[in-house]
C-alpha cells in the first residue's frame, strides 16, 4: 500500500513551510534554530531515499579480499572491520593504498551527496 | 548563566579593580560559543586600578565542554602570555576561580568591538580593510603567537614539549575516537597515511590551535583581536598554517585558501617573512590533513553530547553530519598522484 503523499514528499513540504513561511518572521536564535530544523528535515529527506548500503558493503568487502558479504555482518560491522585492517598497516602498499583511497572517495562522496549536497559538487567536477 | 547577575559579582570586580564600588549599568550574552559563554558586561568602578565607566567582557565555562579545552585559569595564563607577546588580543584583566560567585571560573577582559562571524567576515568586503593587508596582518600575528617558546612558568600547565610534535597529534586524535567508540575508515586512513608521513621534528612553539576565520574580530579598517586561546599548546607551528588554510575556515571561498580572505601564498610569504623560517609545502600539507583530522574528531566529540543524551541540542546532532566535509578533503589530500 503507498499512502499519498510519500514520505519523502511530506519532509520537503515541511522544509519549504518552515523556510519560506516560518522562519522570515522569526528573528535571531529562533530564526538560526528553524534553519537547522530545516536542514536536518533535508538532510533526513535526501538519507530516506538511499539506495546505496548493498554497493557500500560491496566495495567494503571487495577492498578486504572477500567476494561475499558474510549475513551476519551488518554495514558497521564491515566499517569496523575495515578500518581496523587499515589501522594494522594492511593498506599500506601503494597500490593497496591508492585502491582504498579511490572506493573510500566513492562512498564519502555518496555519503555527502546526502549531507551537503552543494560540498559533494565541487568534489565530483573535480 | 542566567541573565540574573548576582550582586556577589559586582562586590567581586570591584574588590578585583580595586575599587570601592563596581556597578554593572548592562550585561548581555554574546554570541559564538557552543562551548564559552560571554558577557558582555557595562561597569562602573569608583576609583581603583579602572576607574570610571569599562566595557568589559566576562568568558565563564559552560557545562559539557570538549576534551581538549582549557579551564578559565589556564585560557586566561594564555592570553597574558599572548598579550606581553604583543599578540592582537583584548586586554586580560581578572580571574576568578570562586565559583560560587557567578556559578562557574570566570575572567575578565577588555572588551574589543569588530566581528567574527566567519561567513559574514568572508563574505562582507566592507569588513577587514584590504584583504590582502589583513591576510598578511593575520600571517605577522601568529608568527607573534609562535615567539612564543616552551619554558615560560606560568604555561607550565601545558606539559613538556612533545620530542615528536606530529606522532604525539596523531596518538591524541587516535585515542579521542577510541574513546568515542568510533572507526570510521577514511578516519583510520588519515592516522595511517599521517603515521607514515610524519615530518621530521622541527621547532617547537606555541600554537594557538583555533587560528582561523570566525576566531579573530575586525571592523571596517582591519584586525582588532585574536579569540579563543582554549585550545592552545606546544606544537609544530605549521599545525596553525594547516588549520588556517584548511577548506573548512574558508566558508566558500576556495579560490582563497588563507581563511577564505586571501589567496594562501599571501599568507605564507608574509609569515615567512615574519619568521624567518620558509614554509615548507609538504609539512603544510602534511597539516592540512591533521587539521581535517583534528575537525573531525572534535565533530564526533560534540555530537557525543547529542548521542549519549547529555545534552538535547539540534546544532550538536548535526554536527556529525559535517564529519564527510572533512573526510572527503581528507582523501583529496592524500590521493597518489601520478
Amino acid at each position: 500500500m503507498s499512502i499519498k503523499p510519500d514520505t519523502q514528499t511530506l519532509l520537503e513540504a515541511a522544509r519549504t513551510a518552515l523556510v519560506d513561511r516560518v522562519a522570515p518572521s522569526l528573528k535571531g536564535a529562533e530564526r538560526y534554530e528553524a534553519l537547522l530544523i530545516a536542514n536536518a528535515v533535508a538532510i533526513a529527506a535526501r538519507e530516506l531515499t538511499s539506495r546505496n548500503e548493498t554497493e557500500k558493503a560491496l566495495d567494503m568487502v571487495s577492498l578486504l579480499g572477500r567476494e561475499t558479504i558474510r549475513a551476519d555482518q551488518d554495514l558497521g560491522a564491515l566499517e569496523r572491520e575495515l578500518a581496523d585492517a587499515i589501522r594494522a598497516g594492511e593498506f599500506d602498499d601503494e597500490d593497496r593504498a591508492r585502491r582504498l583511497v579511490a572506493s573510500l572517495r566513492q562512498s564519502t562522496l555518496r555519503v555527502l551527496e546526502q549531507t551537503n549536497p552543494g560540498v559533494a559538487a565541487k568534489y565530483v567536477a573535480d | 548563566m542566567t541573565d540574573e547577575l548576582p550582586e556577589a559579582l559586582e562586590r567581586w570586580l570591584a574588590r578585583a579593580a580595586g575599587a570601592s564600588e563596581a556597578r554593572i549599568t548592562e550585561s548581555r550574552r554574546l554570541g559564538g560559543g557552543a562551548i564559552q559563554d560571554n558577557r558582555f558586561l557595562d561597569v562602573t568602578f569608583d576609583g581603583g586600578e579602572l576607574p570610571g565607566r569599562q566595557a568589559l567582557v566576562l568568558r565563564r565555562s559552560n557545562p559539557g565542554t570538549v576534551t581538549a579545552s582549557h579551564d578559565r585559569a589556564q585560557e586566561f595564563a594564555l592570553l597574558q602570555a599572548a598579550f606581553d607577546a604583543g599578540v592582537t588580543v583584548p586586554e586580560p584583566l581578572f580571574l576568578c576561580t570562586d565559583e560560587s560567585v557567578a556559578g562557574g571560573a570566570f575572567f575578565v577582559m577588555r572588551a574589543v568591538s569588530g566581528t567574527g562571524l566567519g561567513p559574514k567576515v568572508v563574505k562582507d568586503s566592507s569588513l577587514g580593510g584590504d584583504r590582502v593587508e589583513l591576510a598578511r596582518r593575520l600571517a605577522r600575528e601568529l608568527a607573534r603567537i609562535h615567539t612564543i617558546t616552551p619554558g615560560a612558568k606560568r604555561l607550565a600547565f601545558l606539559g613538556e614539549p612533545p620530542a615528536d610534535p606530529a606522532i604525539a597529534l596523531v596518538e591524541l586524535y587516535r585515542r579521542w575516537l577510541d574513546e568515542l567508540d568510533e572507526r570510521r575508515p577514511v578516519l583510520e586512513w588519515a592516522l595511517r597515511w599521517l603515521t607514515l608521513n610524519a615530518p621530521a621534528p622541527s621547532v617547537v612553539t606555541l600554537c594557538h590551535r583555533d587560528y582561523r576565520t570566525g576566531n579573530y574580530l575586525v571592523d571596517e579598517s582591519g584586525l582588532t583581536a585574536v579569540l579563543d586561546w582554549e585550545f592552545s599548546g606546544w606544537g609544530d607551528p605549521v599545525e596553525d598554517i594547516g588549520w588556517f588554510c584548511s577548506r573548512f575556515w574558508r566558508f566558500g571561498r576556495d579560490d582563497l585558501a588563507a581563511g577564505g580572505v586571501a589567496e594562501r601564498e599571501v599568507f605564507v610569504d608574509a609569515y615567512g617573512e615574519a619568521t624567518g623560517r620558509t614554509v615548507d609545502a609538504a609539512r603544510m600539507r602534511y597539516y592540512e590533513v591533521m587539521a581535517n583530522l583534528r575537525w573531525a574528531v572534535i565533530a564526533l566529540q560534540q555530537c557525543n553530547r547529542f548521542v549519549s543524551g547529555a545534552e538535547d541540542n539540534l546544532e550538536l546532532a548535526l554536527i556529525g553530519r559535517r564529519v564527510p566535509e572533512m573526510e572527503i578533503e581528507i582523501l583529496e589530500l592524500t590521493r597518489y598522484v601520478p
